[in-house]
């Protein structure tokens, strides 16, 4: 029982949330796994030095007693705020992309960016070689 | 201690149980729970300053943002095959009987009406999926128990199409395939018949209708004795939409617009 | 395809076991030193060691969050800006009892999200966590009136005028300490008693503008959304 501390169970929601991201194919799923990957880097900062005896790090400490240190606490702050921001950003461009494309799978939407690629690459072919002839060397 | 102990051992569960699941909403909704979960395991972790901070950003503005951005945007999603007289290409635009139920259908909801058109072997499976609300397309077969079926508007029976060449792999499929069946996108087939490529495939009247245009001389032409009807499909959870259809299909059919379209459109 | 599937998950199964392992050997074991929570405290006056900490001693890192947050909200309302989506946007009849609990809930939700921000070096809270509750009760309030009543009303009051000077209030609060002939990003106004509400009154000013921002910041993300896809 005491290896079911914060450390380890970080660790194997890290190894969860990797699953989940490399395995499904849905790409707000693999967003949700992102952020599961970012809470399991923040209980491994929390409980790294955590013991139980420890108490809450708000000053009228009684005597004796050892405060969980602030110092991570604090920085964690400061990166969940982020962290939401960052997951507001990433899912406007998971809407633009499905409004595009209309599917959430990752796959049928590389498929569909790289035909468009293709389409679009070979008109561009004719009109590159006509410029290039015009551009003269100094 | 032991309370501590429980509610780690707890959240990988939450948090492997939620991710692995088939509906996005589902797996939103369980991650909002795991967001709650590690706030009170960060409570227990004398962090009380993270707890409050993570109880209200993850469990109230995440997950809504996740629903908002998960949701459909007023747009009804058909999904279905071509069909020529239900539901084909003439230039640019789709024309036929199902086209115009569901536009006026989409008309009475209020919603943007938008037709895609894939595979008819992948039909259940973005219904299933829940990539798409309904699915068109001349669907006469028994569907999934997820999907809910709605009232036949059109009745029409299976025609067995197979090559007199020989059929792909030597065995012939046998006739208890109840469904209309073949590979890849209608045009495709209807390509692949007119170039006399052995195929074997099983269809419904409408599709036979315009195949039997071509020079069937070389193929082997069986009819199934089950007589169906086409009627549209609705993705698992959307009974809501499958009770309106119902309701408008039979409005048409009492003001004898159904029979009109039907006459319009399939000579 | 399924095998590099399976390979990845063994190797992630690995990548776990051996970090189980390791890590007792790694981590060393030393409890914190209690005289610089103390030492801490003296500096800053406020009781609430965290708020000391990342409005006092890392005062610099809560700038940059600021400015990431600021930067984040630029981009979302930047990539949703040129498009209305909704053609006719569909006002969606609010269930009375959203409305009646709301009028009990808000005040509540309000005043939870101020007393976090103005207490936050006293207790547990913070400028980040009041200013999230408080968006989290706009967002009660916009569900049960409508979105455009809500933002009309804002608006009105300024709310993107105050967005956008609000960094520059955070960042003028950091470097105002110089025109004192005091260090950069110290304390600008005078430390009183250690433990009363104006014990630290630079680190409650610091918690109320950060929150503000963070309220703002997310009230814009979720305006824009919600205008984007529709009323929920």
């Amino acid at each position: 029982m005491a290896w079911i501390n914060g450390t380890t169970i970080a660790m194997v929601l890290f190894a969860i949330g990797a699953t989940a991201l490399i395995v499904r194919r849905d790409l707000v799923i693999k967003l949700l796994a992102l952020g599961l990957i970012n809470s399991s880097g923040i209980l491994f900062l929390i409980s790294v030095r955590f013991h139980p005896q420890m108490t809450v790090p708000i000053l009228p400490v009684p005597d004796g007693v050892l405060i969980a240190d602030p110092l991570p606490q604090a920085l964690v702050l400061s990166a969940i705020v982020i962290n939401f921001a960052i997951l507001a950003l990433s899912l406007v461009f998971v809407m633009l992309l499905v409004e595009r494309y209309h599917s959430t799978d990752c796959e049928r939407i590389e498929h569909a960016v790289e035909t468009e690629k293709a389409t679009l690459g070979s008109q561009n072919l004719a009109t590159i070689s006509g410029s290039d002839e015009t551009e003269g060397r100094p | 201690m032991i309370s501590r102990a429980v509610l780690l051992a707890l959240l990988p569960v939450i948090a492997g149980v939620s991710l692995f699941q088939r509906r996005r909403l589902t797996a939103v909704i369980g991650m909002g729970l795991f967001s709650l979960a590690l706030a009170a395991t960060y409570l227990l972790h004398s962090a009380p300053d993270v707890a409050v901070t993570e109880a209200a950003i993850g469990a109230a503005l995440v997950t809504v943002i996740y629903v908002l951005a998960i949701r459909r945007t007023g747009r009804l999603l058909v999904v279905g095959d071509e069909v020529p007289g239900l539901l084909a290409f003439e230039g640019d635009k789709l024309v036929g009987i199902e086209v115009e139920i569901l536009e006026g259908f989409a008309r009475q909801l209020g919603l943007d009406l938008s037709i895609q058109v894939i595979p008819h072997a992948e039909v259940e499976a973005t219904l299933l999926r829940g990539d798409a609300d309904l699915a068109a397309g001349g669907l006469c077969a028994d569907c999934d128990g997820r999907l809910h079926r709605g009232r036949t508007h059109l009745p029409t029976a299976l025609v067995r199409l197979s090559s007199q060449k020989g059929s792909p792999g030597g065995s012939r499929k046998e006739a208890s395939t109840k469904r209309c069946d073949y590979n890849g996108y209608f045009s495709d087939l209807v390509k692949a018949i007119r170039s006399n490529e052995p195929v074997e495939a099983t269809l419904d009247m409408a599709r036979f209708l315009a195949v039997s245009r071509c020079d069937l001389s070389d193929w082997t032409v069986d009819r199934l004795s089950d007589s169906r009807g086409y009627a549209f499909v609705a993705g698992p959870g959307r009974a809501d939409i499958r009770k309106q259809l119902n309701s408008y299909i039979n409005t048409l059919e009492d003001t004898g617009a159904l029979d009109e379209m039907i006459r319009r459109h399939l000579p | 395809m399924k095998r590099t599937i399976r390979t990845i998950l063994a190797l992630l199964v690995s990548m776990l076991v051996c970090c189980v392992v390791l890590l007792d050997l790694v981590v060393p074991e030393a409890p914190p030193r209690p005289d610089d929570t103390i030492l801490l405290a003296e500096r800053t006056g406020a009781s609430n060691l965290v708020a000391a900490v990342y409005l006092g001693a890392r005062l610099y890192d809560t700038l940059f969050e600021v400015l990431v947050f600021t930067v984040a909200v630029i981009g979302v309302r930047f990539y949703l800006s040129h498009r209305p989506s909704t053609a006719r946007p569909v006002p969606i009849p609010e269930s009375h009892v959203i409305q009646a609990s709301a009028q009990i809930l808000l005040p509540l939700i309000l005043v939870l999200g101020l007393y976090l921000t103005f207490f936050g070096h006293l207790s547990p809270g913070g400028g980040f966590s009041g200013g999230v509750v408080a968006a989290s009760g706009l967002l009660l309030c916009v569900m049960s009136i409508g979105l455009d009543t809500v933002y009309k009303r804002l608006s009105g009051a300024g709310i993107e005028r105050l967005e956008w000077g609000l960094p520059m209030m955070i960042v003028a609060v950091c470097v105002l300490p110089t025109a004192f002939s005091r260090p950069i990003l110290s304390n600008l106004l005078p430390i009183g008693e250690a433990g009363q509400v104006f014990g630290s009154p630079s680190i409650l000013l610091l918690n109320a503008l950060v929150g503000l921002k963070v309220l703002i910041g997310s009230w814009m993300v979720l305006y824009t959304f919600i205008r984007h896809r529709g009323e929920i």
